[in-house]
């Protein structure tokens, strides 16, 4: 099925669906509105992507429907029922590194699956998977004070799959990596979105990594946090970084970063498909 | 390489850092020697600190402060011990939950502030000059310093780490026992290390006051009889003690903690 028709044929039953959300912050002098009214959709086995400049509200977003902080205003769903608080089924890597010091590697990623009380060897195949996805079978044992930072966040996604969440949430989780692993880190990610099968939902501020990620992307702008353009991204399923240097890519990397900065009218996303 | 001892946060190397220190205390005891050999002060005052360290040597030899230090000791352990059971779960509450930091918080921000050693008469009315008295002073002393501290252990526990555990399927009990008690752990121990200092100050003022025994006691009964080497060897002593009883906890830090970050 195309991408296209994917999208008709899934509407109406999004795995998770923000309807009319807000969220206000009080304070003694004036309240601040962080996030009006956002519709969004996320539909099963979909990579979404929302972007937007620094301060918009996209980790007030993400952790609303982590389910970690209260919502304003409106109702956010999943398959059809509100969401009340954070939970195993909703995944989340954060913007900070948030690994366990305390427990090892191995420990970090069996954390979810201890938790649910899951028979010994269960534990030991999901870790052994995962180690051996992210690439760091050797650091089985180590602690977290002893890897990179890169190597920290491949490590919190591992903890984050290894309790097969429903959805994924991923707050700007390469935000404080170099260019180099940083591009790596999204073909893993890409991959395993492709091998695993889940739905991602992927936050950043970075337009070229959003479009090299994501099916479907949401251009959020800020003061207020409002959605200021949904755009679908058709490349191909399967991607490699050279596709950051075809026309297609930097066409639209122009656009949308455009629109993004808002020096450019939403209506020219039309011009991409054009 | 010299300009570094002088510059923000630079480094030197150990064995530098090591000299200096020494060459400090070197000082110190030759500032100290001349003093007493010139007669800078009256010897009653100010003995020569052979007189002071023969005093120490000589006590441990004979066995005389054997005695005295047990029991000081023992008082110490016993009032941190229950300082630390009632304390430390009590601030991690209060840190923790609201209701407990409505209810305790400003109690103990209003008694910590109050003067320990003032409150010495009371206990003895209380509960005489018993071990109780020593103990209680030492309860008294560093339980509500230990609440608070504890409780700011607990409010450094990033809410990420917290909310990871969320993510992850964890319920509040499970958060609390499995995320933030271990990550506060390290700073829990190094709040515990401090606390044992202050222990050792209120342990003494205790024995000067009310005992016959222990190393406060004999420091008072050695001024009685203006044995000033015996006052000086005392001070000493319990300087000796205190500094082994952090450097212990220090390495069990270490050992326990080798997972801090920057460690
Ligand atoms: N607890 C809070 N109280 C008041 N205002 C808040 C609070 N948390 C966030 N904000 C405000 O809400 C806005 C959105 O914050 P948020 O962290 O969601 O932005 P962001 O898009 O994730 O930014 P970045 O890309 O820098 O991570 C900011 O302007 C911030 O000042
Ligand atoms: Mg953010």
């Amino acid at each position: 099925m195309e991408y296209g028709e994917r999208i008709e044929a899934g509407f109406g039953n999004a795995v998770i669906k923000l309807d009319h959300v807000s969220k206000t912050y009080h304070s003694k002098k004036k309240d601040f509105t962080a996030l009006k009214e956002i519709n969004i959709e996320v539909l099963n086995n979909e990579f979404v992507c929302i972007v937007g400049p620094s301060g918009c509200g996209k980790s007030t977003l993400l952790r609303m429907i982590a389910g970690l902080e209260e919502i304003s205003c409106g109702e956010i769903l999943m398959k059809s029922e509100a969401i009340k608080g954070p939970g195993a089924e909703r995944g989340m890597v954060f913007q900070n590194y948030t690994l366990f010091p305390w427990l090892t590697v191995a420990q970090n990623i069996a954390f979810g699956l201890t938790l649910s009380k899951q028979p010994k060897d269960v534990i030991e195949d999901k870790v052994d998977k995962y180690l051996k996805i992210i690439d760091l079978e050797k650091f089985r044992n180590s602690y977290p004070k002893e890897l990179s930072g890169g190597m920290k966040q491949r490590v919190a996604i591992a903890r984050a799959l290894a309790n097969s969440p429903e959805v994924l949430l991923m707050d700007e989780p390469f935000g404080a990596l170099d260019p180099y692993t940083k591009a790596s880190m999204q073909l893993l990610v890409r991959q395993i979105w492709e091998d695993e099968k889940t739905t991602i939902i992927f936050i950043t501020h970075d337009i070229d990594e959003a479009i090299f990620l994501a099916d479907r992307m949401y251009i959020l702008s800020a003061n207020p946090g409002e959605v200021r353009a949904e755009v679908p991204i058709y490349l191909s399923r399967r991607r490699t970084l050279d596709l950051k240097d075809t026309q297609d890519f930097i066409r639209m990397r122009q656009i949308l970063s455009g629109v993004m900065q808002g020096n450019r009218d939403v209506g020219a996303i039309a011009e991409i498909y054009a | 390489m010299l300009g570094n001892l002088f510059g923000i946060r630079k480094n030197v190397d150990r064995k530098t850092s090591i000299t200096i220190s020494t060459l400090a205390f070197v000082i110190l005891f030759g500032v100290w020697s001349l003093a007493s050999v010139l007669h800078l002060a009256d010897e009653s005052m100010l003995p020569t600190p052979w007189a002071v360290f023969g005093f120490i040597i000589k006590s441990f030899a004979d066995g005389s402060i054997y005695a005295d230090m047990w029991v000081s000791i023992y008082r110490i352990v016993m009032g941190f011990i229950i300082s630390v059971i009632i304390g430390v779960p009590l601030g991690i509450a209060i840190g923790t939950f609201k209701i407990a930091e409505c209810i305790f918080r400003p109690i103990c921000e209003f008694v910590r502030y109050m003067p320990v050693p003032a409150f010495l008469p009371l206990v003895m009315m209380w509960v005489g000059i018993g071990e109780e008295a020593k103990i209680g002073v030492i309860l008294l002393g560093t339980l509500f310093q230990m609440i608070l501290m504890v409780m700011d252990d607990a409010l450094l526990v990033s809410n990420d780490l917290l909310n990871s555990g969320y993510t992850l399927g964890a319920n509040k009990f499970q958060v609390l026992c499995k995320i933030l008690i271990p990550a506060m752990m390290p700073k829990l121990m190094d709040t515990l290390r401090i606390l044992m200092g202050w222990a050792w100050t209120y342990v003494t003022v205790a024995e000067l006051v009310a005992a016959n025994s222990g190393l406060g006691y004999s420091i008072m009964k050695a001024q009685r009889f203006l044995q000033t080497d015996a006052v000086y060897a005392g001070i000493l002593i319990i300087g000796f003690l205190g500094l082994i009883f952090d450097r212990l906890f220090a390495l069990c830090n270490k050992k326990l903690f080798h997972w801090v970050e920057g460690a």
